[in-house]
């Protein structure tokens, strides 16, 4: 039953990851459930009723990012171009951490604890590393291009970045609640 | 006379049609219906239809996970804090490794609270309702990043 669940996971993985491809290619980032996100713009979509569209007004993590680094709009398409390539980059390491989730899940499931665990947990902390290092090298070249007067909120900044790449296509988030600091 | 009186009510009538069913009068199109905001606690009972037992049993496991998380959420924070830092100060690549490193096996002991409470509500789960868990398995990561994993925040 549980691979049943996992192969219903994967099937949702690849649905989503192609939905993330494509809002990548029309200049967005991320993206849930066809929302999508642009660089001026709002997540999430619109909700057709009665012939008047109604947006949701909620900021995505890369308008946030923006906001709280006061981004020209020069620097956000530059920023977006990055975070793109830095995203390609992120996709396969990605696929592998979803693995591992679901290889832990089925450890807990099947009721390992102990050493097996820790070798799940093993497998995955390098996974998340590498996840890590691709948002450093892609923030370390956004840093370059700020102003000096932008560089002051740069640090907190960070984390909004890392939402940005690594939110999952479907339901929570890294940062699906992001930590009130 | 009655030509007043049914005059008078085919007013009523159309004012009772034009404030609509809840009566309440608000509801026209100046001013739009906002949308419900549904909690993750109900997004799970939406997806896999608990009972009133499960769902007891749902928000304690969670709320568990949630408790267990805590010192790592914080760890986390600082841990993504300090490599923003490393990388926005321009420090040595073997700094910058160390925090991605830091950072990476915080998210791995996080994966394994997140795993290990998914594991447990699939437990409580009917074989019907198990078939619809990965949309749950999907839900649960970072979600107890936030103070409160029951909160969908913007």
């Amino acid at each position: 039953m549980f691979w049943r669940v996992v192969f219903t996971a994967a099937m949702a993985t690849a649905l989503a990851f192609a939905q993330g491809g494509g809002d990548m290619g029309s200049g967005g980032m991320g993206g849930r459930g066809g929302g999508g996100m642009n660089a001026g713009g709002t997540e999430g979509g619109g909700m057709g009723g009665g012939g008047m569209r109604m947006q949701q007004q909620r900021q995505s993590p890369f308008d946030l990012f923006a906001e709280k680094l006061k981004l020209s709009k020069d620097q956000k398409t530059e920023s977006l171009t990055i975070l793109q390539d830095a995203a390609k980059e992120i996709a396969p390491i990605q696929q592998q951490l979803q693995q591992a989730r679901q290889n832990l899940a089925g450890a807990f499931i099947g009721g390992q604890t102990g050493d097996q665990v820790d070798q799940l947990l093993k497998a995955y902390a390098p996974l998340a590393t590498q996840t890590a290092a691709i948002e450093a090298k892609a923030f370390a070249k956004i840093c370059k291009m700020l102003k000096p007067n932008q560089e002051k909120n740069a640090a907190q900044a960070f984390e909004l970045l890392a939402e940005t790449l690594d939110r999952p296509r479907m339901g929570g988030a890294r940062g699906g609640n992001r930590s009130e600091r | 006379m009655i030509a007043r009186l049914i005059l008078a009510g085919l007013l009523g009538a159309a004012l009772l049609c034009a404030q609509g069913k809840k009566g309440g009068g608000n509801n026209n199109l100046g001013e739009m219906p906002m949308p419900r905001t549904e909690n993750r606690m109900d997004q799970m009972d939406g997806i896999l239809k608990l009972n009133k037992d499960q769902r007891k049993q749902v928000k304690s496991i969670m709320d568990d996970g949630q408790k267990e998380a805590a010192p790592l959420r914080d760890q986390i924070a600082k841990t993504e804090l300090d490599l923003g830092e490393a990388v926005a100060a321009g420090k040595s690549q073997d700094e910058i490794d160390k925090a991605a490193n830091a950072c990476g096996t915080l998210q791995a002991q996080m994966t394994g609270v997140e795993m290990k409470a998914f594991a447990k509500i699939y437990q409580t789960l009917d074989k019907d309702q198990q078939q619809n868990a990965g949309r749950v398995f999907f839900m649960m990561q970072g979600i107890f990043k936030g103070k409160n994993w029951i909160d969908v925040k913007p």
